[in-house]
């Protein structure tokens, strides 16, 4: 038997048996769903609302701006230079591959 | 043979012996043995209602866990996967066992070990998506850990077989031909002295492994109760958590059997009642000296679990890799 039979053939019967073992079990097993603690309040008043994503965005894009600005915008024109080196270098490639290699 | 014949072979050795049902019994027998031999260390009873001397504990538990008790989960937990990922893992390593020649069919092939390695790699992704699959973050936690520790003791436990293979069927690297036909290379002393080497620095690195992927002692840190309040079996109850003490079983019962036989080849293993009977014994024994060296041990931190598997398992699974070639 070579390597690819004997693979093909053990994850089929794997996946045979799984669905096999877990089938009755999961048929029979009687599951209870449990309510996400919210600090006492009642799950059907949780929701997310569209100012609240608002200000998750501008909460995100806020600490995006602050880690440009600490660690791009330093003022010093080396520094932006070594940052978009490795930018400038991959445009490069892609416009050499672009135009036909 | 016929193609009928052939897969009827296949489904018997795979779920019967040495496959699932096979692996099962032993698995429950060997948690009965290692909770007597751990509370015994321990200055404790262990195990004592059900069955003589408590041995049919473990199947009592799992029994009434799969077919009395209810799942308790939460709203977004996903339970019917994780229960289908928790089959599939116990399923593929059962699987694995085809390739023991235990049974009178068993399939091999050239690098077959590989094979092998591919199978038991579900069972880890399975416990480690039991943990991040959760809501809760207990057991975020606890899969996290595991995670952690799967990136180091994976590898190390994949070359570490390989090592072992390698050095019984260096021709083939089939663990299949390892196990029932080992090449013991007595003609060239130094040669000799460097497969010894590379088996006893293989099973030290497989062993340390070992007992991170089993999270037993001193790398149980992804299933502590005082740490992360029970780890990845935090919020798994009734046939989801009977699945997973099933997979454990079966996963741990799989890689000692095939470290004894590995470690100690000969005799080496073949059909019938009289070998199987002598790989039990060998298993018993690695058994016995795998839980009293884990058990003699506190439990670590992460990072430290981290560190101490860097160091005495994918270290030393890489010097045997390379000593492998050597022989």
């Amino acid at each position: 038997m070579d390597l690819q039979t004997l693979m093909l053939i053990l994850t089929a019967t794997s996946l045979l048996i799984a669905v096999a073992l877990w089938l009755p079990i999961a048929r029979t097993s009687r599951i209870r769903r449990t309510e996400v603690y919210l600090s006492g309040e009642p799950q059907s008043q949780f929701r997310i609302g569209l100012v609240e994503v608002a200000w998750a965005v501008r909460y995100t894009m806020q600490r995006l701006y602050r880690a440009l600005v600490e660690y791009v915008q330093t003022g010093l024109f080396n520094d932006w230079f070594a940052f978009s080196l490795p930018y400038l270098l991959l445009l490069a490639v892609l416009l050499y591959i672009a135009l036909g290699g | 043979m016929t193609p009928l014949s052939t897969a009827l072979g296949i489904l018997i050795t795979v779920v019967v012996y040495p496959g699932l049902l096979f692996l099962v019994v032993l698995g429950l027998l060997s948690q009965w043995y290692r909770r007597k031999l751990v509370a015994r260390i321990q200055n404790r009873v262990g195990p004592k209602y059900v069955g003589p001397f408590g041995i049919l504990q473990p199947f009592a538990d799992v029994y009434k866990l799969l077919f009395v008790k209810e799942v308790v989960t939460g709203v977004y937990t996903p339970i019917r996967l994780l229960m289908f990922l928790t089959a599939l893992g116990i399923a593929a390593t059962s699987s694995a066992t085809a390739l023991l020649p235990m049974a009178p069919y068993y399939l091999r092939a050239p690098l077959d070990v590989f094979v092998f390695i591919y199978l038991t790699l579900y069972a880890s992704i399975a416990v480690a998506v039991l943990g991040l699959g959760s809501t809760s973050p207990y057991p975020s936690f606890g899969g996290a850990r595991y995670t952690a520790l799967m990136l180091v003791f994976e590898p190390a436990i994949a070359m570490s077989l390989i090592a072992l293979v390698r050095v019984l069927a260096p021709d083939s690297l089939s663990i299949a031909e390892a196990l029932s036909n080992p090449r013991i290379p007595l003609d060239n002393p130094l040669r000799g002295l460097v497969a010894v080497a590379t088996v006893v620095i293989a099973t030290v690195a497989y062993t340390t492994s070992l007992l991170a992927k089993a999270m037993l002692k001193p790398f149980d840190i992804p299933e502590a109760e005082t740490e992360v309040a029970g780890g990845y079996l935090a919020e798994l109850s009734g046939p989801a958590l009977g699945l997973s003490i099933l997979l454990h079983e079966v996963e741990l019962t799989l890689y000692v059997l095939v470290l004894a036989n590995l470690v100690i080849p000969v005799p080496p293993l073949e059909p019938g009642a009289l070998p199987t009977a002598i790989a039990l014994v060998k298993y018993f024994a690695v058994l016995t000296v795998l839980v009293v060296v884990a058990y003699s041990m506190g439990r670590v931190r992460v990072d430290q679990a981290l560190r101490t598997l860097s160091k005495y398992s994918l270290t030393l699974s890489v010097i045997a890799l390379v000593a492998s070639f050597l022989t």
